[in-house]
């Protein structure tokens, strides 16, 4: 029902968290979502085999129906200790099937260099591959 | 010195966007750090939003330093429309004079002006006189690379160039035939497609730079004016691999037939069919949407909190009804059409209430909820 005015902020997100090769449990992870000036938050802890999950995430408004670019900006964190990690920085700027494959397999390992990656429709920063 | 390549501009003009709502540059992505020093560049942030609603400090823009093939020139990539209070600007309709003593839309002006002390602070630094200035930008931010571009003349700060891609309007006549004349219409390169709605907005007395020149026209499908070919990422694929040349051709006649319109005026029995609960969905976002983009104020109205679905559309049709005798005729045949489409025998009345409205659109939801379920047991039934 208006499906027409529905966006996907974020997809489900499923990661492991690794400190040199470890699993690491109880880490505090954060997703935050920016859309429309508003901020959309959740937060978990990585269970006993270093997993983490976010449900995904949509608003319905009627954005949607303006001439308006979408940009969602996305950005997952993760605490661990008194050290917090850049996991993954993301905008999104449509449906971008991309996105959701790599959202559902994050290796967030700590001791990684933040990196860039670059294709035709995002960039994403973080310590996370997939 | 050197002009962007149609699909440089184009990146920078996609990839401002990225900044919006983050500081991280590494956003920006890479692919012009071999010609623009994006590392180190300044981040502007502008004011949008109407007189009575909050104000959004968002990125609106980046300053780069050329380098290689761009040693001494700078880029100036601004960027359009990502949220309400950015709406709100677009649809600011009215005229105001500009910086530079000239006429232009008081919405983009507002916003032009939020972000000028950082302009003139950038400019103004000693021992820097840059050969030539980039400007681009998608939209919203394509009328405000040619504020900026206009400035830069006005102050004669450098050779300037103008990319803007989907750009609406920016100022009267004089505006943009004293900016052609200016810049040069070789440097001004508008992009539009065919059916970008907000290449057609605002309309008289605003007139399109360059003028007289040419813009870069795309025949982009379809025959209705929308947002789809709006958005950027359909821009960055029509001028891939494409040259200036290529693009700067001439513009064929506009042709809009108007179907959903014909549709909705004419009087056919309809049937409670999913084709039918497909049009009246067209209908409803066609209406919706030629409501948003003609007044901005019921903007203000939809973001209210709490608010359902339901009670945003219809907020929207009401002040669409409220506000011109045109849109009142759209918003009461779209209702008179849900009500045939649901059997009913009730009549639209001449003044509309909110209430009204709330209650054919509950009863429409309701419906097409029944039949949306129906449909899924058929699918099932494998009929």
């Amino acid at each position: 029902m208006f499906g027409f005015l529905n966006i996907n902020l974020s997809p489900e997100v499923k990661g492991v968290v690794t400190q040199n090769g470890e699993v690491v449990v109880g880490a505090e992870v954060k997703r935050t979502l920016i859309y429309n000036d508003k901020i959309y938050t959740a937060t978990t802890v990585s269970q006993a085999d270093g997993r983490f999950s976010f449900p995904a995430q949509d608003v319905n408004s009627v954005m949607k129906l303006l001439p308006a670019e979408l940009v969602v900006t996305q950005k997952i964190t993760i605490n661990v200790g008194d050290k917090d990690y850049l996991a993954w920085e993301t905008v999104k700027r449509d449906d971008n099937d991309g996105l959701v494959s790599k959202l559902a397999q994050l290796k967030c390992e700590l001791s990684n260099e933040s990196q860039a990656y670059e294709d035709e429709r995002s960039v994403i920063v973080g310590i996370c591959r997939w | 010195m050197s002009l962007l390549s149609p699909a440089d501009a184009a990146y920078a003009a996609d990839r401002i966007y990225n900044l919006k709502d983050s500081s991280n540059l590494a956003l920006f992505g890479t692919r012009l750090s071999d010609k623009f020093d994006i590392s180190s560049s300044t981040r502007f942030e502008g004011v949008s939003g109407g007189l009575f609603v909050i104000k959004s400090h968002t990125g609106f823009g980046l300053i780069a330093k050329g380098k290689g093939i761009h040693q001494g020139e700078v880029l100036i990539a601004t960027r359009g429309t990502a949220s309400f209070s950015d709406g709100l600007t677009d649809a600011d309709i009215g005229l105001q004079l500009s910086s530079t003593g000239k006429t232009v839309h008081a919405g983009f002006n507002k916003t032009f002006n939020s972000f000028l002390p950082e302009l003139r602070q950038y400019f103004n630094q000693s021992n820097f006189n840059p050969t030539r200035v980039h400007c681009v930008g998608h939209s919203l931010g394509g009328a405000l690379a040619t504020m900026v571009a206009d400035w830069l003349n006005h102050r004669n700060v450098a050779q300037t160039s103008l990319y803007t891609f989907g750009s609406p309007r920016v100022g009267n006549k004089a505006f943009a035939q004293r900016l052609t004349t200016d810049m040069g219409n070789k440097n001004i390169f508008r992009v539009c497609h065919k059916t970008d709605i907000v290449t057609m907005v605002p309309m008289w007395p605003f007139t399109h730079v360059p003028v007289p020149g040419t813009e870069c026209f795309v025949n982009s499908p379809g025959l209705f004016p929308g947002g789809e070919y709006h958005r950027m990422g359909r821009y960055v694929e029509s001028v891939t691999g494409k040259k200036w040349q290529d693009l700067k051709q001439v513009q064929p006649q506009l042709s809009f037939d108007d179907k959903v319109e014909r549709w909705l005026s004419s009087s056919s029995p309809l049937q409670f069919t999913m084709h039918t609960s497909y049009l009246i969905q067209q209908a409803l976002m066609f209406v919706l949407k030629k409501i948003l983009y003609a007044i901005g104020v019921s903007f203000q109205a939809v973001v209210s909190a709490g608010m359902t679905m339901i009670d945003q559309m219809a907020m929207v049709l009401q002040k669409g009804y409220a506000a011109s005798k045109e849109i009142a005729g759209h918003v009461s045949s779209l209702l008179d059409r849900i009500l045939r489409f649901l059997g009913s025998a009730v009549k639209v009345a001449k003044d509309l209430t909110l209430g009204f409205i709330k209650w054919v659109l509950n009863l429409l939801a309701q419906s097409m909820y029944r039949l949306a379920k129906g449909t899924i047991q058929l699918v099932h039934a494998g009929i």
